[in-house]
């Protein structure tokens, strides 16, 4: 089976941000993400979830080296100094790599 | 001091026990979205249906007095927690946008414990509500950025954000609603709404005292400026409404719901706007003071006070 080397761009950060983030991805032109609810401890204390404002959201999105880069650094600018963000950067292998190539060029 | 032992106050007083006691009572997060969505859409539909039989004319001035009133606390709040407090802007702006804002369900909580007393109360009183919610916000984002000079606010997100945020949108959609529909369909709807009112709200309670305790347990993390603050600003401000409320010519119960809305601080539109409009403000610091301290302090024992006061000054001005 031929895999190709992409790199995964995983965002936990508050629920209020996921808006944000969102509409980051999609200027990005990933072709596509995945998001589900989150709780966990940090720097900004306990997170649980059960309250409006203690809500995070874990978001993960699958791209090019570049777009990625590109795009923690944008999240990092805007929102990294006064908001729970944490970002990481995973090198993967994906399987059908034009899944992950939908509107790259396009931009 | 019947309210502490009416059955929806009580109900808070165990989730406050519960938590603080670190039971294992946990209610599923769906269902404080539904009770809060419930809660929020009855409040409204109640105060339409009321609303509905008041004229232009009738509340006009009171309404406009409680515009004032909504202006004026947070500039209060904020000259005491910058001076007294010594706080940073950001964070005496945001905390005191949430004490200009109110709290629907201590509204809905006042509401009960004036209809059990058998007060009247103006029919408009929903609409106070509503007009208190929003222009705090508004102020407070005004003195966090201190004369403009700050980095771009984005008003309109921020407007989107409170106009088609769940509590106005909820509340305004329900005075709609229940001003413009027909008697006969209300009736429909009035065993879900309006009967099984009391129970949902003591439900909602029960884990707003689980919410609440672990905010109070961050009470230490706070300070003890804010932990005084918590409980003397809803005083100051009970008071000021009551001024207002006698300016404006509202009877006795008014008079109490509208000191309880100046009392209360918000913790749903408030937390949500702040966020985003004043980041740098420390969430911690507005949500302890506000849920964790005058909340509590306001279902418990801040009610029957205002309500005491309020009848206090009608009785000395006869």
């Amino acid at each position: 089976m031929s895999t190709t080397p992409r790199k995964m761009l995983t965002i936990v950060v508050e629920s209020v941000l996921e808006r944000a983030v969102v509409e980051a991805l999609q200027r990005a032109r990933v072709s596509g993400f995945t998001t589900v609810e989150a709780r966990g401890f940090g720097e900004h204390g306990l997170r649980q979830g059960d309250w409006d404002e203690s809500r995070s959201v874990r978001i993960e999105t699958i791209c090019t080296p570049e777009t990625a880069a590109k795009l923690a650094h944008g999240l990092l600018d805007r929102f990294g100094k006064d908001y729970a963000l944490v970002l990481w950067l995973q090198d993967v292998e994906v399987v059908r790599a034009g899944k992950f190539e939908a509107a790259a060029d396009d931009g | 001091m019947g309210n502490l032992l009416d059955p929806a106050v009580l109900c808070f007083v165990a989730g406050l026990v519960a938590g603080l006691s670190r039971s294992e009572l946990r209610l599923p997060r769906a269902l404080y979205e539904t009770l809060s969505v419930y809660l929020l859409l009855a409040i409204g539909l109640k105060g339409g249906v009321e609303l509905s039989r008041s004229s232009l004319l009738q509340i006009a001035l009171p309404l406009a007095g409680t515009l004032v009133l909504g202006l004026s606390i947070p500039v209060v709040a904020f000259l005491i927690l910058r001076r007294l407090g010594r706080l940073s802007r950001p964070d005496s702006a945001a905390i005191a946008a949430h004490y200009g804002s109110v709290s629907a369900v201590t509204f809905a909580i006042v509401l009960e414990y004036l209809r059990q007393s058998g007060a009247v109360v103006e029919s408009y009183s929903a609409v106070m509500l509503v007009i208190l919610e929003i222009p705090a916000i508004g102020v407070g984002i005004l003195l966090a950025k201190g004369g403009g000079s700050g980095p771009d606010v984005g008003w309109r997100k921020i407007a989107r954000e409170l106009f088609l945020g769940k509590s106005v949108f909820l509340l305004l959609g329900g005075l709609v609603i229940g001003a413009v529909a027909t008697p006969a369909g209300m009736e429909t709807i009035t065993p879900l709404f309006f009967d099984l009112f009391k129970g949902a709200l003591a439900l909602f309670l029960l884990e707003m005292g689980l919410v609440a305790s672990q905010r109070l347990a961050e009470v230490r993390s706070v300070g003890f400026f804010l932990l005084a603050f918590g409980l003397a600003m809803p005083l100051i401000s009970a008071g000021m409404g009551i001024g207002v409320a006698l300016l404006v010519g509202l009877s006795p119960g008014g008079t109490t719901v509208l000191a309880t809305l100046a009392a209360s601080a918000s913790y749903i539109a408030a937390p949500a706007a702040m966020r985003i409009a004043v980041p740098e403000a420390n969430p911690a610091l507005y949500l302890t003071a506000s849920l964790g301290i005058t909340f509590p302090f306001n279902v418990i024992l801040g009610i029957p006070l205002y309500d005491w006061a309020s009848r206090l000054v009608h009785q000395l001005g006869g």
